[in-house]
């Protein structure tokens, strides 16, 4: 294949905005503006910043930075608690703007939208897209708060207008096109471009491809059968001339991870978690009406070392998966099958965080009425009554008395990455 | 600093709508403690579900002090969740 640059006219826009949760706090409490601010999930001694506003980062604390590190950086440092309530009503606000511009408009992550203008152009009165993007600003700004302030790209594909809102960060506004779209490339380095990390830099550098123009040059076999070694070569061959690559998929995974408040190598106490960890992902299928066959159980462990069981789970970490002949969605069949994944696990280990994933995801089959009454026919309505309850009281008002002892309360916190179980 | 307060407070307030139709509240000052603050700066405002309830919550500054006050829309009833100062 040997294909152009896309000649077509720049038509997704994609909106970030800027340090999200640090932005959103300081919108909230003006005594925080202009301030170095991190958010963490959960503070404590160890509490390591998950996302930092700019003023933080311009002092060189970030992701994963300590909180007394950064207090040593700075005195003036705050570091609060993340808020997911607050980020999941902005959420919610900016994907109703969003939409009052196109019908193919949705959030990406809680903090990333895109908006597709395809066929949008009469009905909006012709208006170019970075006269609609000031708009979008100044309406965040007027609707949200004055202190919020976003970073628009425009581009032929969503990986593009990613690139483009990236170019002129914080709150910048930016069209690639097929007429700038070697000159950006050609002030970027390769690790610049959305997606391209270490290991994926190393991979391009050993093919001879060291900047993102060289990048753009290299042919599609290179890439496929040399550097990426698989289908990625072709969407990388396409994403990088503009041609959209991005197909949005149903949900496929479905999971809920948690950093340990209080680390314990107690069975009673890591059964109990794991009750509330199946009951987390019991509730998010149910919601979506999905069951599950594979089951995945990932523990990270306080001493350092390396505990592999069969997958590669990096460096003091556990991790195991199965799939199962049958799908379940109700959390006494998923514990038992996540008892079975962790009794395979490293006896007497202390667990500083645990990851739970079902996948195999498929349509729940439980709409059928039951004839006779069974176990199964009154566990389900156990469980149903269970979450109408909490529902209704708010989040483990009512839970199993197994779990009522735990010491860990795995109270909800940013879902980052995904925003599929948003309601 | 942030502390904890869950103090109710009177609260002044405009009920008013936007260029869109939409209900907004803003609170003009507050009484706590025998004190009267009026609101400096406002921040934000979100709602809050818990359970099947939904409580609206303002945060804004006056003075040196960060408020952040909760109005529960059933009983009407304004409090002060937690203040935050230097």
């Amino acid at each position: 294949m040997n294909l152009g640059i896309n000649p077509d006219e720049a038509q997704i826009m994609h909106i970030d905005l800027n340090s999200a949760f640090a932005m959103t706090e300081q919108q909230a409490n003006p005594l925080l503006r202009g301030k170095p601010v991190g958010i963490t999930n959960r503070l404590n001694d160890w509490s390591i910043c998950i996302t930092a506003s700019y003023e933080a980062k311009r002092m060189g604390i970030g992701i994963g930075t300590r909180y007394g590190e950064a207090k040593r950086i700075s005195s003036e440092f705050v570091m609060l608690e993340s808020d997911p309530a607050k980020y999941q009503y902005i959420h919610r606000r900016l994907l109703a703007m969003f939409r009052e511009y196109s019908p193919t408009a949705y959030m990406k992550s809680i903090d990333e939208g895109i908006i597709d203008f395809t066929g949008m152009k009469e009905i909006l009165g012709c208006r170019s897209l970075e006269d609609i993007g000031r708009e979008i600003k100044k309406r965040i700004r007027d609707e949200l708060g004055d202190w919020m302030t976003v970073n628009i790209g425009i581009g032929q594909n969503r990986w593009l207008a990613k690139v483009a809102a990236g170019f002129m960060k914080p709150d910048g506004l930016y069209v690639i096109n097929k007429d700038n779209l070697e000159l950006v490339y050609g002030m970027m380095s390769l690790t610049d471009l959305p997606y391209i990390k270490a290991r994926n830099q190393l991979r391009l550098n050993m093919a001879g491809i060291s900047t993102p123009l060289e990048f753009l040059a290299a042919c599609e076999w290179t890439l496929t059968k040399e550097v990426f070694q698989s289908i990625n070569g072709h969407h990388w061959y396409l994403k990088l001339r503009g041609y959209e690559t991005e197909v949005e998929f149903g949900i496929r995974t479905v999971g809920r991870s948690y950093v340990l408040e209080h680390r314990t190598n107690d069975p009673e106490e890591l059964m109990a978690l794991l009750y509330k960890f199946s009951g987390k992902v019991a509730r998010r299928l149910r919601k979506n009406e999905l069951g599950a066959r594979g089951l995945s159980l990932g523990l990270r462990y306080a001493q350092v070392g390396n505990y592999h069981s069969g997958e590669d789970s990096g460096p003091g970490g556990w991790f195991l998966r199965h799939m199962f002949k049958t799908p379940v969605w109700r959390a006494d069949q998923i514990f038992v099958r996540a008892q079975w994944l962790f009794a395979q696990s490293p006896p007497g280990m202390t667990v500083a965080a645990m990851v739970l994933t079902a996948y195999a995801v498929e349509p729940a089959k439980n709409d059928q009425p039951y004839l006779w009454e069974t176990e199964d026919a009154r566990l389900d309505r156990v469980e149903q009554a269970m979450n109408t309850i909490n529902d209704r009281y708010g989040e483990l008002v009512i839970q199993p008395a197994s779990v009522m002892s735990s010491r860990n309360p795995m109270k909800d916190k940013i879902p980052f990455g995904t925003v599929r179980y948003f309601d | 600093m942030t502390e904890k307060i869950n103090e109710p407070i009177a609260v002044l307030a405009i009920f008013n709508r936007d260029a869109r139709g939409a209900v907004k509240v803003i609170p003009q000052a507050i009484q706590w403690r025998n004190r009267r603050y009026a609101i400096g700066q406002m921040g934000l405002y979100h709602p809050e579900k818990r359970g099947a309830k939904r409580v609206h919550i303002f945060s804004f500054s006056a003075d040196s002090i960060a408020f952040r006050t909760e109005l529960n829309p059933e009983t009407l009833e304004w409090t002060l969740a937690e203040i935050f100062y230097k």
